[in-house]
């Protein structure tokens, strides 16, 4: 089980409700995926417009939501925004993210921080998208955030563990769960995150925007236990510089 | 009395409650949050929280993201 906070998770993968084509498309993925906690993001309602009820269905289906502060720009605007969700859902977990540079959408880590210590104090789940940099981690998990979500490679990018020198150990050196968050483009890039021990993943991109959504979220599942399941067995074999037979080096066929 | 809601000025009647806005801007209250003056305002106290001139009011809404 993934532990985060006060709550048991029996899946490994976190997806994002972003970028679905449909709602009922959106919908029929996050089954598929298994996952228990779904990120959803505000944003101001449209006077005079229809609303989706988005969440709902979500709830209905017995899951975990985690809005985002997705659009804060500084600790006081994703303070004010996890806020803001708390009242819209009615829960106290929030994945803090603060990415004021809109090229590569990196987080900012000193407003992350800052903001990371408020809302704990306000008695927030915090779940921090941050930099593959240990020693931020460290930092946040100090400032008693409930889990750590290092980035793959940048947000969309669908470029896989980029970073996964500094993710080895982030993961070496956590105390708290780390879910490797952003960029995580294929299911064997889930799988490899996992391997290297990583608690969870992020996934949204990637299966949204995939030809057949459904069918990769369940990919997504499966590779997500493959690469816990590898973990768990002991992990990735050692690298050898040379070949090393498999098979018996018998002669029987020497006699020919 | 002249308010403010999400960036748009706003005709309203005095002594008008937070919880008859969201009526009359047709907001129905689910997984809706307020804020008036960058103040969170719980949903408690929507139907007693009376406006004031000037007030700034943010109404946000859960849609889908990452």
């Amino acid at each position: 089980m993934l532990k985060i906070a006060d709550r048991a998770f029996s899946s490994r993968l976190l997806v994002g409700s972003g970028k679905y084509r449909s709602a009922q498309v959106m919908h029929d993925a996050i089954a598929a995926s298994g996952s228990e906690l779904i990120t959803f993001a505000l944003k101001r309602v449209e006077l005079e417009q229809p609303q989706d009820d988005l969440v709902t269905p979500i709830q209905q289906l017995g899951l975990q939501l985690l809005p985002n502060t997705s659009g804060a720009k500084t600790a006081e605007q994703a303070v004010f925004a996890a806020k803001l969700a708390r009242q819209a859902l009615g829960t106290d977990w929030v994945k803090l993210e603060i990415h004021p540079d809109p090229n590569y959408l990196l987080p900012d880590p000193v407003e992350t921080l800052t903001a990371a210590e408020q809302l704990v104090k306000q008695g927030f789940v915090v779940l921090p998208y941050c930099g593959a940099d240990p020693v931020l981690c460290k930092r946040l998990e100090e400032a008693g955030c409930a889990a750590v979500m290092p980035l793959g490679a940048p947000i969309g990018s669908n470029r896989g563990l980029i970073s996964r020198d500094f993710l080895q150990i982030i993961v070496e050196q956590a105390q708290v769960p780390v879910i490797i968050d952003a960029g995580i483009g294929a299911p064997s890039h889930a799988a490899e995150a996992l391997e290297m021990g990583a608690d969870a993943v992020l996934v949204n991109t990637a299966i949204a925007t995939a030809a057949d959504p459904v069918a990769m979220a369940e990919a997504f599942k499966l590779a997500v236990l493959a690469g816990y399941q590898g973990r768990q067995a002991g992990g990735r074999a050692p690298s050898i510089g040379r070949a090393e037979a498999s098979s018996p080096m018998t002669n029987f066929l020497e006699s020919l | 009395m002249e308010i403010n809601v999400n960036g748009r000025p706003l005709t309203a009647v005095a002594d008008l409650s937070l919880q008859q806005l969201l009526q009359q801007q047709g907001v129905n209250g689910k997984a809706i949050a307020v804020a008036i003056n960058d103040d969170v305002v719980h949903r408690e106290q929507w139907p007693t929280l009376t406006l004031q001139p000037g007030d700034r009011v943010t109404l946000v809404t859960v849609v889908a993201g990452g």
